[in-house]
């Protein structure tokens, strides 16, 4: 799982979310 | 919060809440994130007194029953054993708690391979075929072929009364692929989850499907988020 955790923060730490609009806006349901 | 009916002293937690854009959403709201870069950040950007903790989804730092609405956006497909995760979501939720999870059901196993964005000189005999065959799978009809009899068995068991487990597929995404490739959503799932399989879990262990509350529902339940009440 440790390297899950780094994925996970280099995203973070890189802004990934934010261009991807965050964990909410990045959302797409599945149909 | 308004179609929950969740209350204004309610105790909200969101599980896997990023940077915690969603903490204005209910004044009791708390957080828990994996990533401690997240929490961090989330801190710089809400200030120091948010309540955002880090920490693991399969063992939530929140005493037992005590939470009132629990919710989680795009968080379950990342978390590997996802059972131990669920099993949470019952412990720190009390008697008539409301849970909302919204996820990406059913992800694509294609996808943490980036099968669809990668050229065919990159992969392997096997992948590229998997690749070639990705419109097929993808279509409803292929995909209802493989999701259905499961969704049916569960409703079996749930009929007699029969406890559920959890059913679903682990992946594996190549995390490393993003050097070389863009991101696409949720190419970093590890688990495939039918939403189905998640109202079931908790319909057998006696749990209100508020969201899908007949078998028709729960058997036509796509992509959008369920809601369940965990009962007194």
């Amino acid at each position: 799982m440790d390297g899950v955790k780094k994925f996970y923060d280099a995203v973070y730490e890189a802004d990934l979310p934010v261009k991807y609009g965050g964990s909410v806006e990045s959302f797409e349901p599945r149909t | 919060m308004e179609k929950c009916q969740v209350s204004e002293d309610a105790s909200v937690l969101e599980v896997g809440c990023g940077m915690g854009y969603l903490n204005k959403c209910h004044k009791n709201w708390r957080g828990v994130e994996y990533s401690s870069t997240a929490v961090r950040r989330a801190k710089e950007l809400f200030g120091q007194n948010l309540r955002i903790h880090q920490g693991d989804a399969r063992q939530l730092p929140v005493e037992t029953g005590s939470i009132d609405f629990l919710f989680s956006f795009a968080t379950v497909e990342h978390i590997p054993d996802v059972e131990l995760a669920f099993e949470e979501i019952g412990r720190v939720l009390r008697p008539g708690g409301i849970a909302l999870i919204a996820a990406a059901w059913n992800c694509r196993p294609w996808t943490v391979k980036k099968l669809q964005i990668r050229p065919y000189s990159d992969l392997s005999l096997a992948d590229r075929l998997k690749k070639a065959l990705v419109p097929v799978r993808n279509h409803l009809a292929w995909r209802a072929l493989f999701i259905l009899p499961g969704r049916i068995k569960r409703e079996l068991l749930l009929f007699f009364r029969r406890e559920c487990g959890l059913d679903y597929k682990k992946m594996f995404p190549d995390l490393s692929l993003n050097e070389r490739f863009p991101r696409i959503s949720d190419d970093d799932a590890f688990v495939s989850i039918d939403a189905h399989a998640a109202l079931a879990y908790w319909v057998s262990r006696g749990w209100k499907s508020v969201s899908h509350p007949g078998f028709f529902q729960r058997v036509m339940v796509r992509g959008e988020e369920i809601v369940v009440l965990k009962n007194y």
